[in-house]
């Protein structure tokens, strides 16, 4: 008879999902980790050590009682997750009644959790996180939490301190460490700072859950043992049960629903959004092709190169490629082009050179693309034609033609001044569109959301090369910004906080109006000057200078404004208040599209310090940062918050289309709206128009070429 | 005022739903695009392909369709009795056997194997008869799926073909595997001959369903 062998259960447990991994990819559904209520990667209250993968976002809206939770989650790597996240408290008033009337407490948090050990076929994974940093510390918390897989099953156990070490079921390990990790007191009245004297410190608890999939019906179960204790905290009269379980059902990869039983009297329900923009997954139309001309066509070329130039032009406005200049030399071609449809460079030069390649004559070896962005010439790609036709006949690998091209930045004057082709332009050229825009002021204590729907019309005059007249207007269709009713109480100048008044008043508004010129006076140098309404806020004059060298990770630039307040209105008046402002930047560029930012200078309200901003940027264009900024205000001074911090993410527009196209739909966030830190919001800086277009950039796109 | 807020939001409506009515460049080109995309995903692809272009290749054709995705055209490459491999323009195969896809290539998952004993449609019972047949799948592996079938079998009816008009009767197969809860219908317009003009496949649970439909029979 076979004795009972423990062993060999673990054994079956580890086994039966390798042995079911290829049919688990049949199942109608992919189930996979989801969020916690919180917003992060996790169980219902209690986290667990699964991640997003990389560049992804995650919306999360999870109401129950008190706690309804709203965020968002980003992962820049697959070993990162952050998370900003409302809570609404429903059992708490935001204010008395004569400030914010019935409003509920909203209380804004950040968590962030990391993933220190990958899961092994016999270890499972182990994460670390903080829930609610630098924030008023409602949900603050501490973990370390390991999971492993076990077929279908998804095991968590777990150490928690602060909120999750409530039920102190187990004895503080750290303190065997250092005396301070016994008593967890440390508090910010103004919130916003990081308390990390508190972390890993104080009460302890052993928390845990298990996780069970249901692949076939797209079903995720969940049960948790919660140590977060709201009854001991105060925050709820009773609980029924410290076990709380629910069901997540995922309804496609993008888009999961949960409904949860908690504290053995509650139901929660919650719903998620997510999306991934790792790649560009829709299929985009492929480059044009053009029948090779025959000799007759060839030797009427060489007789007049007006043919060659008339084609070529003709050709590449089908793939809204813009010729600026061209130069058919014997044994060489210039072609100077310009597009607003690609977002990387390498595709409209890709396209250009196999135009290049089918109309020329057969003495040019060398085609040359000066790549332009607005007026600037950003790069020069020198490629052998031999090569590239025979990349694009699969008999040259791109890495090759990569190695067998030159890539270098512009050292003389700009195509378009000495070309032989030079297509006429009538100046000035005018052009305009409208959309839809919306305003949004979140969290308030007038109401969570008040918020403005308006037409947006942009209006470029452009008089000659490098000036123009930018002018944006909003026309406000429908808002609710009647209702703000909260004055700035900031002791330094208002040069942000009276939002409210601008929201208010400038209904209908000239958002910017101002004369740009542009200039790139040395190799690699760039300039800027800029006068008129340089933002809804502020008006005035300034400019600023580059210096990118084209083949190194850094670039450094200065900026100086003098700048007017404007009135609420934001038509033609000024209010009294000016400054000058000005920013040295300094950028470098780190492994893995990580890039750095660091401003120092000279603020709107006269406060001096510095700004650091920190990105990850996907090949997909996908990218999301974190910024903070520390003056020379005292926390004080600055008030709620203590110093100026915020996230944004960045999406492609790109991503959601069947075609190419540039632009981005952009999120940022700052917590509050404080005066401190605040920075001018510069039209068309130099960074972003000549950033992103240097050697490496160009490398990292370089497979592009053929596509 | 409020009369004045009301006309500019109907103008904002006619900016998201009137697109071919209005000068569309002068709108900012993500929400023209935006609403291409929406349309494309909601109402697919429209058929481009000149019938024409279909008469003038002396090849046997058919127009394939995945999902809402664009029509393709598609060549007979080979005869093996009554299978037939069809290839498109840019490497995609389908195998079909009496109609129905026994094997695909070049698509992100392949059906790669199908073992089912009844493929001729004359020696199939329509009546209340479950068929079991069990199929391979390609990228990722999965092999010999268990997949139940049954048919439903309508009357011949007048049907509007692409190249031309027929007299077709509409078989519907339910198909389900249920231990990873597949469950769906492929159907399939047959003349008197027996043979397919026009059909929907499920040929794995991953991709969406074929649509095909023959343009130039195979003589």
């Amino acid at each position: 008879m076979l004795k009972f062998q423990p062993w060999l259960i673990v054994l079956c447990f580890l086994l039966y999902g390798k042995i079911h991994s290829s049919i688990l990819d049949y199942y109608p559904y992919k189930v996979i980790p989801t969020a916690s209520n919180y917003g992060n990667t996790g169980i219902l209250e209690m986290p667990n050590a699964r991640m997003m993968p990389e560049a992804q976002l995650r919306f999360n809206f999870s109401s129950s009682f008190p706690n309804e939770f709203t965020s968002l989650t980003a992962s820049p790597f697959n070993w990162l997750e952050a998370t900003y996240r409302y809570t609404e408290i429903k059992n708490v008033k935001y204010g008395p009644a004569s400030y914010s009337g019935n409003q509920t407490l909203k209380d804004k948090g950040f968590d962030i959790k990391t993933l220190v050990l990958k899961e092994r076929s016999f270890l499972p994974a182990i994460a670390i996180g903080l829930r609610d940093i630098a924030g008023s510390g409602e949900f603050s918390s501490e973990y370390i939490v390991s999971t492993k897989r076990l077929g279908l099953f998804d095991l968590s156990l777990g150490l928690g301190w602060g909120v999750l070490g409530t039920d102190n079921n187990f004895s503080n390990p750290l303190e065997l460490f250092h005396d301070g990790f016994k008593t967890r007191n440390d508090t910010s009245d103004l919130g916003g700072t990081f308390t990390v004297k508190n972390w890993f410190s104080g009460d302890t608890a052993l928390f845990g859950g298990i996780e069970f999939d249901i692949p076939r019906r797209g079903l995720r179960l969940k049960l948790e043992y919660d140590t977060s204790n709201p009854d001991f905290r105060k925050t709820v009269d009773k609980v029924n049960s410290r076990i709380n379980f629910g069901v997540d059902y995922l309804l496609s990869e993008n888009l999961d629903f949960s409904a949860a039983f908690e504290r053995g009297s509650q139901f929660r329900l919650s719903f998620r959004l997510k999306g991934n923009f790792l790649e560009d997954t829709i299929t985009k139309p492929k480059p044009k092709r053009v029948a090779k001309l025959n000799n007759e066509q060839k030797e009427k070329i060489l007789d007049n190169n007006e043919i060659f130039y008339t084609s070529l032009n003709l050709n590449l406005k089908e793939e809204s490629i813009l010729i600026q200049a061209a130069n058919l030399k014997e044994d060489e071609v210039d072609v100077a082009v310009a597009t607003s449809r690609f977002p990387s460079l390498t595709r409209p030069v890709g396209r250009t050179a196999r135009m290049v390649a089918a109309l020329a004559p057969d003495d040019v070896e060398k085609i040359n693309i000066h790549a332009m962005n607005g007026d600037f010439e950003v790069a020069k790609f020198s490629i052998g034609r031999e090569y590239f036709e025979k990349g694009d006949n699969n008999q040259l690998s791109s890495s090759e033609l990569l190695r067998l091209s030159e890539i270098s930045s512009i050292d003389s004057d700009p195509l378009y001044k000495t070309a032989d082709f030079q297509p006429t332009v009538y100046f000035p050229e005018f052009g305009w569109n409208v959309s839809p825009a919306l305003n949004h002021q979140i969290g308030g204590p007038e109401g969570f959301y008040l918020g403005e729907l308006f037409l947006r019309a942009d209006a470029t005059l452009k008089f000659k090369r490098n000036l123009l007249l930018y002018s944006s207007f909003g026309v406000s269709i429908y808002d609710t910004f009647n209702d703000l009713n909260n004055p700035s109480q900031s002791t330094i100048p208002k040069v942000r906080s009276d939002i409210q008044e601008y929201l208010k008043a400038g209904s209908n508004s000239i958002q910017r109006m101002q004369l740009e010129y542009f200039s790139q006076p040395f190799k690699d140098v760039f300039a800027r000057l800029d006068l008129g309404y340089l933002e809804p806020m502020f008006g005035g004059l300034g400019g600023e200078i580059l210096y990118r060298p084209f083949d190194k990770p850094y670039a450094m630039g200065f900026s100086l404004h003098k700048v007017k307040q404007r009135a609420y209105r934001q038509l033609f008046a000024f209010r009294d208040y000016s400054t000058t402002t000005g920013h040295l930047g300094l950028y470098f560029d780190f492994p893995y599209q990580i890039r750095s930012r660091l401003m120092l200078g000279k603020y709107l309200a006269g406060d001096k310090g510095v700004t650091l901003d920190l990105s990850r940027r996907f090949k997909s264009g996908f990218m999301a940062g974190v910024f903070a900024s520390k003056t020379n205000l005292s926390a004080e001074e600055f008030g709620e918050g203590s110093f100026d911090k915020g996230f944004y993410i960045s999406i492609p527009t790109n991503l959601f289309y069947s075609d190419f196209r540039t632009g981005a739909i952009t999120f940022g966030l700052h917590p509050l709206t404080k005066d401190g830190a605040a920075a001018l919001i510069q039209h068309n800086s130099l960074i972003s128009i000549v950033g992103d277009q240097k050697k490496s950039s160009i490398i990292r796109d370089w497979d592009y070429l053929y596509d | 005022m409020t009369n004045l807020r009301l006309s500019l939001l109907l103008s904002v409506s006619f900016l998201f739903f009137g697109c071919s009515m209005i000068d569309t460049n002068r709108i900012a080109p993500g929400y023209v695009a935006a609403y291409e995309a929406i349309r494309l995903n909601i109402f697919g692809y429209e058929n481009n392909i000149d019938p024409k272009v279909i008469k003038n290749i002396p090849y046997a054709s058919m127009l394939v369709r995945i999902g809402k995705g664009p029509s393709a055209l598609m060549i007979l490459e080979s005869i093996n009795e009554d299978t037939f491999t069809w290839v498109s323009a840019d490497g995609v195969y389908l195998v079909t056997k009496n109609g129905k896809i026994i094997k695909t290539a070049g698509l992100p998952n392949n059906l790669n194997q199908r073992l089912d004993p009844k493929l001729n449609w004359r020696d199939l019972s329509f009546e209340n008869n479950d068929y079991t047949s069990y199929v391979s799948f390609k990228d990722p592996d999965l092999n010999n799926l268990k997949v139940v079938s049954n048919y439903v079998v309508g009357e011949y009816e007048h049907h509007e073909l692409f190249m031309t008009n027929k007299s077709l009767k509409l078989i519907e197969e339910n198909i389900n595997s249920n231990i990873i809860g597949w469950y769906e219908t492929n159907t399939y317009w047959m003349d008197e001959k027996n043979f397919i003009w026009k059909s929907t496949q499920y040929v794995t649970p991953k991709i969406p369903p074929i649509h095909y439909e023959v343009t130039k029979r195979p003589l």
